[in-house]
């Protein structure tokens, strides 16, 4: 659906009150999207599980992505170490992850361009991941 | 293992486990702070883009009930047919 309305308000509340959500079935270390399409990038326990030599090319694609003054969210590694598990949750299939330790994340985070306005460990566990809060500078 | 191996092992992996990952009606839990802090930091109703949205709970679902625009991208089919179904917006 496409809507036009003339008043910037109707705009806003049609935007709020009929939220789109659109879900691409993708791989995200290939996907694209229009530079400056969005306003913040959520990417949480998904950096991971991505093979470690095309995460720091989606780190810099994703910074493209943001708008001026944009905001990306990420949970990545803490510690570096890549494996598979057989029975991760009790389940039927082995998972994968591959990542690097936090200072390489923030290293890729700022030659990126973003600029990192919050780091802490998320404890899980005897072990834990690391958040970062980074943002595109404004234009 | 090849890049494509590692990333279909991911891609089989989240179409089998989907439901022990998570439930349909799970919470927020330990992201209730940091999608909090993400509404307060951004302007009503803007595109946002999850990386890796599973199956769209919590952080779309919750985006999408604030208004924001979500677009979620996940390599995993069974993962994104349920985010389409339980963000009730989604397409």
């Amino acid at each position: 659906v496409t809507g036009v309305d003339i008043s910037d308000v109707q705009v806003e509340r049609a935007r709020r009150l009929v939220p789109a959500g659109t879900f691409i079935r993708a791989d995200a270390t290939v996907v694209e999207f229009p530079p400056r399409s969005f306003d913040a990038i959520v990417c949480i326990y998904a950096l991971i599980h991505m093979p470690l030599a095309a995460q720091p090319g989606l780190v810099q694609r994703a910074a493209g992505w943001l708008r001026p003054s944009g905001w990306l969210l990420a949970i990545t590694g803490h510690s570096a170490w890549t494996g598979t598990e057989d029975n991760w949750l009790g389940g039927p299939a082995p998972m994968r992850w591959s990542q690097a330790d936090a200072g390489t994340y923030r290293a890729w985070l700022e030659q990126a361009g973003l600029q990192v306005t919050a780091q802490e460990f998320v404890p899980e566990g005897p072990n834990g991941h690391e958040l970062f809060w980074a943002r595109r500078p404004p234009s | 293992m090849t890049a494509g191996d590692e990333s279909d092992l991911v891609r089989r992996g989240y179409d089998a486990l989907s439901y022990h990952y998570r439930g349909d009606d799970a919470g927020e839990d330990g992201y209730a702070p940091w999608l909090a802090e993400l509404r307060a930091r951004l302007p009503a109703g803007g595109p946002v883009l999850d990386l890796g949205c599973g199956n769209g709970v919590p952080v779309a679902r919750s985006l999408a009930a604030a208004g924001y625009q979500v677009t979620g991208v996940d390599i995993s089919d069974v993962q994104v047919e349920r985010a389409r179904r339980l963000v009730p917006a989604g397409r």
